[in-house]
Parts: structure tokens; sequence; C-alpha cells
């Protein structure tokens, strides 16, 4: 009697049902094996990718941080540190003022002539300087801001000025022994700023200047080249997350 | 006087073994490894690739055994994961395209019924075992696990035509196959 597929396929089925075969005892070992085997080497790379989340976090944590400290920074403060230069630099003027005159004037109002020396030239210096440009108006700002912190010592200082002009020797020297190191100082300033605000000449300076606008800090969060002569190619030259600085050496 | 081993229920087992007590996992290994191997030895003509099978089937058993919700019989469930593990070693291992032997196409022999009733399972388990690859799997999952053409070629990742051209190719292999070894008893036996 021919059969059927159906039939056929029964007949396998059927004898199959209780087909067994006992396995190796390597298989129970086997399983064993692997199900000791923690999961940890697939925890590695998500731990990681973890770890590296949190010190980026930290690092743009930090840098906004920053950002809003150095906003809020007190008048005062500046102030008072700019009056620390300021009594520095009075120290030398007892040395070019030993000339003759009216010494008692000279030794009381001595600590705050320079005061007025320190903030009028600043300006004059700075705006006969043909290379300076907008940069130096944050310079400008900040000696305004010693005039304003250092309202109540200017009154005593008046008056001295006035007194009759001592001889015109004292005045060069006076000047020239003050003047210097402010000179020194708004200079090193000045040729600072410039360097940052050129014109654009690649992708990596288009960056920077929209970086520049966002971060105001002295190292940027990163700066690129921006030279002509890389055929508009641009390199990474700094990086400053808060905590991880890296910047090319100029 | 002689020591009675404890005897554990599948569901005391299965309660230990979401517990993760070695132990209970053993024992619940020991009840179903014979059959389950059984199961394996028919998608390969290879013991060991067939113990290979077993051992990756019963990790995924031990792994996953908390998605088994108690809806119908736990061997049943272990059943599926050893056929879907066979499943996975055969496309990592053999999925080949299988040429059709257009030459015996469409040519199916008759047997008769007496001779594969009188044959052992071991020489049933001999004729499925001289199938190819993709022949045996087509032929197992659905003359034997009794999953339709659609779901067979789901998860062979084959279209429904070809299923059904594998099985009955399959089927016409093992017929010829049959019919020989019948003439091979009968002619040891005259």
């Amino acid at each position: 009697m021919e059969m059927q597929d159906r039939e056929f396929d029964k007949v396998f089925n059927s004898k199959f049902n209780e087909f067994e075969v006992t396995p190796s005892p390597g298989v129970w070992d086997g399983i064993v094996d692997e199900l000791d085997k923690k999961p940890a080497r697939r925890y590695i790379i998500p731990f990681l990718s973890i770890a590296a989340s949190i010190i980026v976090l930290l690092g743009i944590g930090v840098l906004f941080l920053q950002q809003k400290t150095n906003k809020q920074q007190p008048v005062q403060k500046i102030a008072a540190k700019y009056r620390h230069e300021i009594i520095k630099q009075t120290d030398i003027t007892p040395l070019a003022l030993d000339q003759p005159g009216d010494k008692t004037t000279l030794n009381t109002h001595h600590t705050t002539t320079p005061a007025i020396k320190l903030v009028m030239p600043l300006p004059r210096e700075s705006n006969t300087d043909s290379n300076i440009v907008k940069e130096t108006i944050p310079v400008k700002a900040d000696n305004q801001l010693v005039l304003i912190a250092a309202a109540p010592v200017v009154p005593a200082v008046v008056q001295p000025l006035d007194v009759p002009a001592p001889p015109k020797t004292l005045n060069i020297e006076q000047q020239k022994t003050t003047e210097k190191p402010i000179m020194i100082a708004s200079v090193e300033q000045e040729n600072a700023a410039p360097l940052k605000k050129r014109g654009i000449h690649n992708l990596g300076g288009l960056i920077n200047i929209i970086v520049a606008k966002i971060d105001k800090r002295e190292d940027k969060l990163i700066e690129f080249t921006d030279n002509d002569e890389d055929d508009g190619k641009s390199t990474v030259t700094g990086i400053n997350l808060g905590i991880i600085k890296i910047k090319k050496q100029q | 006087m002689f020591l009675l081993k404890p005897t554990y229920t599948i569901e005391e087992l299965l309660g230990r073994c979401r517990a993760g007590e070695r132990k209970a996992q053993e024992l619940l290994y020991n009840q179903l490894a014979s059959k389950m191997l059984g199961v394996c030895m028919r998608y390969t003509n290879n013991r060991t690739e067939a113990e290979d099978m077993l051992q990756n089937g019963f990790i995924k058993v031990f792994k996953n055994i908390n998605d088994y919700r108690g809806e119908g019989a736990f061997e049943g469930w272990v059943r599926r994961i050893m056929v879907h593990t066979s499943i996975e070693y055969y496309r990592k291992h053999y999925r080949i395209i299988q040429p059709m032997d257009i030459a015996n196409a469409g040519i199916e022999p008759a047997v008769e019924a007496t001779a594969i009733t009188n044959l052992d399972v071991k020489d049933l388990m001999n004729v499925i075992q001289q199938l190819t690859p993709g022949y045996r799997m087509v032929f197992n999952l659905y003359a034997i696990e009794g999953y339709s053409h659609k779901e067979v070629a789901a998860m062979m990742g084959i279209t429904e035509g070809t299923s059904k051209s594998q099985l009955s190719r399959a089927r016409t292999i093992l017929k010829e196959l049959v019919t020989k070894m019948e003439g091979k008893t009968y002619g040891n036996a005259g």
C-alpha cells in the first residue's frame, strides 16, 4: 500500500517523539563555565563611555562656572588689585623726589600723586599709538574703574598738584619713574589682544571668532590656526576644557 | 540499606533555578538533556555539533528562565529553544545556496507503509542525517516539529515556495533511502 506524505511525516514524528541520546559529561561542564562567566566584559565599554561622558560634562561645567565668576567679579576686587599695583609703583618715586622743596608735603602726598599719574597718561598713550585698535577699550575701562574706586584717595591728590611747581627736572624724573612700568604693563596687554582679532583666512579663523564671542577667557575652548600659508587648512592649536588645557606653543 | 535519591517536580526546580541555584540547574538539565540531544541530533549529522547546540540551548534556557511564564509545558518551551538554537547554528555554518537536483526533481518513488514502520528510530535518524542541511532543516521543522510553511519560511529566511519545494525534495530523497534500506534489510534476512 502506497503511503501518503502526511502519513510518512507522521511516522517520523511518532518515532522521534521519545527518542533520547545521553550527552557526554563535558556538555554540562561547558554550560557551567559559560554561566559562571560574569558579563563583566560587556560592561567595560559602557563603563568607559560613561566615565568619558562624566569628564566631558565636568569640563563643560567648570568652563561655564569660570565664565560666570569672571562676569560677577566685584569692582572692589579690581580696584584693590590696581591699588596694590599703584602702591608698588609709588615705592620707587621717593628716589626721584629727593629734590629741594617742601619735603613735608611731598612725603605726605607721595603715595597719592602717582594715582593721577597712573590714570591720566594711559589713555593719551593708547590714543597716540596708531597701532592700537578697539581692543584697547577694555584697558581704558579698567583704568577708569581705578579712578572711581580710588575716589576717596583722589581729593588729597589734587592739592599737591596745585602747589607751586617743583623744578622741571623733578617732573621729568617723576614721570619717567612712574610711567615706565605702567607703559610696559599696558603694552603687554595691547600686544596680546590684537593677535586674536585678525581677519578670517579660513574656516579655523571663522571658528576662532565665533568661539571668541562666546568664550571670553584668554585660552579659548578651542583655537585653530588662521594662516593663509596652509592652503586654507586649519589645525587645532589649543583646547581649554577648564580642568584640561592643551595649548600648542607658538 | 540504600539511599533514595530525592525527586523534584519541574515547578520546584524552576523556582530554585530562577534563584540561580546551580544544583537545581543541574537537576533540571539531567531531566531534559537526553531528550533535547535527541532533538538536536536530527538537525545535524555530527554528534559534536549536536552537543554544541545542546550546550548553547541550555545556556539560553538558564539565562532566560524568567521569560517562561508557565504557559504550556516547560519541556515544550525548552524544545523550542533547542530548535531555534539549531536554526541559528545552521544559518551560521551551513546557509549556502542549495542547488536543486534537477535531474531527479519531480520523480517521487513509491514507498510501502510497512517498510518505514518496520524501521528502527536509529535507522530513521540515519536517513535524515543523509539529507543535505537545507532539506534536513525544512523536513524537521515541517514534518516533525509541526510548523507551517509560513513559519518555516520566516525562521529560515526563505520563501514559502522554497520551503514547499525543499520539503517535497526531502521527502523524495527519504523515501528512496527508506526503500533502499528496507531492501538491504530484506536482503540480509533472506
